[in-house]
């Protein structure tokens, strides 16, 4: 990962391509923490802006996906403290809706329902839990947070999409 | 359900499995569909991302400038080394007669030695190479990748007894004072600033970007120690702004590196040398984080300044400017604000003392202020919002409960006011009090003159 990073900060066309190499995991990550597209790019490009600028900053005492799951999570902290004084309500993003509906019951729509009525760190756990398959203690490690805290939460949010699951007849025990 | 089946299914949401467990999902069909329930989730997410309509890559100029200012700190670093042991050869020249007997130790000084491993070691076996707090502090700004500007500030002050609010603490105005290594030297000329409340706060907040890189300030509480205030060179925190330089404060102690962290500007904006803020090192809301640390001022010690409902409050808080006691207004406040109003860096003190209650700020022109009239407005204050901010007194709080009153003021001023007479005149202020935590009392969060 050193070489590629110092291999990215010696011209705009290998930066270019390092960013566009992220691009698609560093949106994906904020669509889900957002839920909505047009957020979710503007987050998105902050974020690519970031990882651009401090990229030399970057020492390898950590993962580099953690570091650049840090820089998200932050700049994602900062975009809501700004909105802070609004009310901020979270808009659906449509498409999605849509994709949605035609699979009336599906875990997808559970998933979606789930994660936009958990707070902001439970959202944080569980998209980094399951966007990247990413082991609880590695998910600790990106938040700063105790394992046994993280894996509490996890698992009320686990009871709470059981529970949209179940309303949606999706599951029986 | 078994307890193994229990722990095998918690185990598959914590992405924790082992073989034995993933023979056991193989047997057990109950096991078996959570893990397949937990596969479809990741899908699930994937699936429901749609594509973006655009671009996020930054603009090309914006990466041109990135590379260009990156080639030009390499360049930085180059002349500096280059200077360092150009000195060396120097230094050598100069010393030939000795030249024998100098060599190996020129090899060990760590100043000139910087190398990929010294990154790898730890601060403390770090600091062990400096002989001096100087060195200690060179070696740190190289191992953190830091330029700094030349010189610096120092200011002489001595550590609180304890974190505890309403520890008391000696402070020192006398800045660019000539560093001693003695303790008690350092100590001697220290101005006591009187009982300034929350300075543990202060010290516990900014001790937890200490601990980031391996410090701890809390053995040389209640001692003497030299805070060193060196500025950077370029923009090093995600949340800094650029038009504001970024700071350095070093503790020292018997002329030893004992804390160290970064700063800029006002509000609560510390990080650790690695780059990380509050948010960042501790994971606890705020209010959990004080009660872990003893910090919370809501003991039975503290209730002092607990009031049953908020009118009772403000009106209390307001009666507190006709005190001889002028920090007793102070403790009103919230425990985070009272810390934002220490946090910004001050070239004299180290911490701010450009409190409310202080002459020409919004509550410090009055002599003496009359709550006439108190109502509670109907206004969206956010309740209980789960902001995470990086920065300011909302750092990393989620508050339990907040109002806002309009409240009419029959006040009389400090002399020489322009607004408000010394004979009295009406002022309206619009205040918003807030529980930090479920258990704690009202307490003042914010002062305008204006509705928001």
């Amino acid at each position: 990962m050193e070489r590629q990073i110092r291999q990215a900060l010696s011209s705009r066309e290998a930066m270019t391509e390092f960013l566009r190499q992220l691009e698609p995991f560093i949106y994906r990550v904020c669509f889900h923490l957002t839920r909505h597209r047009e957020d979710a790019e503007d987050l998105g490009q902050e974020a690519l802006m970031k990882v651009c600028r401090h990229l030399h900053t970057y020492r390898g005492d950590c993962e580099f996906q953690t570091w650049v799951y840090r820089i998200i999570l932050n700049t994602h902290r900062n975009l809501i403290r700004r909105r802070k004084n609004l009310q901020f309500v979270e808009l659906q993003d449509t498409s999605a809706q849509a994709d949605t509906f035609e699979k009336s019951v599906s875990m997808k729509m559970a998933v979606q329902e789930m994660l936009t009525e958990v707070d902001g760190l439970d959202r944080e756990i569980f998209v980094l839990r399951f966007e990247k398959d990413m082991a609880i203690a590695e998910v600790a490690d990106v938040l700063d947070m105790k394992v046994p805290t993280v894996k509490t939460r996890l698992l009320r949010l686990r009871d709470k999409l059981k529970s949209k699951w179940q309303q949606m007849g999706g599951w029986s025990e | 359900m078994t307890k193994t089946c229990e722990t095998i299914r918690e185990r598959i949401w914590a992405c924790e499995m082992n073989d034995a467990m993933l023979d056991h999902i193989g047997q057990c069909r109950e096991c078996r569909e959570e893990w397949e329930f937990v596969q479809e989730i990741g899908q699930a997410m994937e699936e429901s991302v749609p594509h973006p309509a655009r671009s996020l890559l930054p603009p090309e100029a914006a990466i041109d400038h990135v590379i260009d200012s990156h080639k030009k700190r390499k360049l930085f670093r180059w002349f500096t080394t280059a200077g360092v042991v150009a000195a060396g050869i120097v230094l050598a020249v100069q010393t030939s007669s000795a030249w024998t007997s100098l060599l190996p130790q020129q090899n060990q000084n760590p100043v000139q030695t910087q190398t990929a491993t010294q990154q790898e070691q730890s601060v403390q076996e770090l600091l062990q190479q400096g002989e001096s707090a100087d060195e200690q502090i060179d070696l740190l700004i190289k191992k953190f990748n830091l330029a700094v500007l030349p010189g610096h500030d120092q200011v002489r002050l001595t550590l609180p007894e304890h974190y505890a609010a309403d520890a008391k603490a000696d402070a020192n105005a006398d800045a660019n004072a000539d560093e001693t290594p003695n303790a008690a030297a350092a100590g001697e000329g220290a101005v006591a600033s009187g009982d300034i409340p929350a300075i543990g706060l202060y010290f516990a907040y900014h001790n937890v970007f200490s601990q980031d890189i391996g410090l701890n300030l809390t053995p040389h509480l209640g001692q003497p120690v030299t805070a060193r205030i060196l500025t950077v060179a370029g923009e090093e925190v995600p949340s800094h702004r650029q038009d504001l330089r970024t700071k350095l404060v070093f503790l020292v102690r018997e002329n030893q590196v004992i804390g160290a962290w970064m700063v800029q500007g006002g509000n609560l904006t510390a990080a650790s040398l690695n780059r990380r803020e509050f948010p960042q090192l501790v994971s606890l809301p705020w209010s959990d984080w004080l009660q872990e640390q003893g910090l919370h001022s809501d003991t039975p010690q503290a209730t002092a300044h607990v009031h049953e409902s908020p009118e009772a409050l403000i009106r209390a808080f307001y009666q507190t400017l006709s005190s001889p006691d002028a920090e007793e207004t102070f403790r009103y406040y919230s425990q985070a604000r009272q810390l934002d109003f220490l946090a910004p860096l001050n070239r004299d003190t180290l911490y701010s003392t450009d409190w409310p209650i202080r002459d020409g700020s919004l509550v410090g022109y009055l002599a003496r202020a009359d709550v006439t009239f108190l109502q509670e407005l109907e206004v969206l204050v956010p309740n209980a919002p789960n902001i995470r901010a990086t920065q300011g007194y909302n750092l990393n709080r989620t508050l339990h409960a907040t109002r806002k009153y309009k409240v009419e003021l029959k006040a009389e001023g400090k002399p020489g006011h322009p607004n408000v007479t010394e004979k009295g005149s009406y002022m309206i202020a619009y205040v918003t009090v807030a529980k930090e935590s479920r258990d704690a009392p009202w307490r003042i969060e914010n002062i305008e003159t204006y509705p928001q």
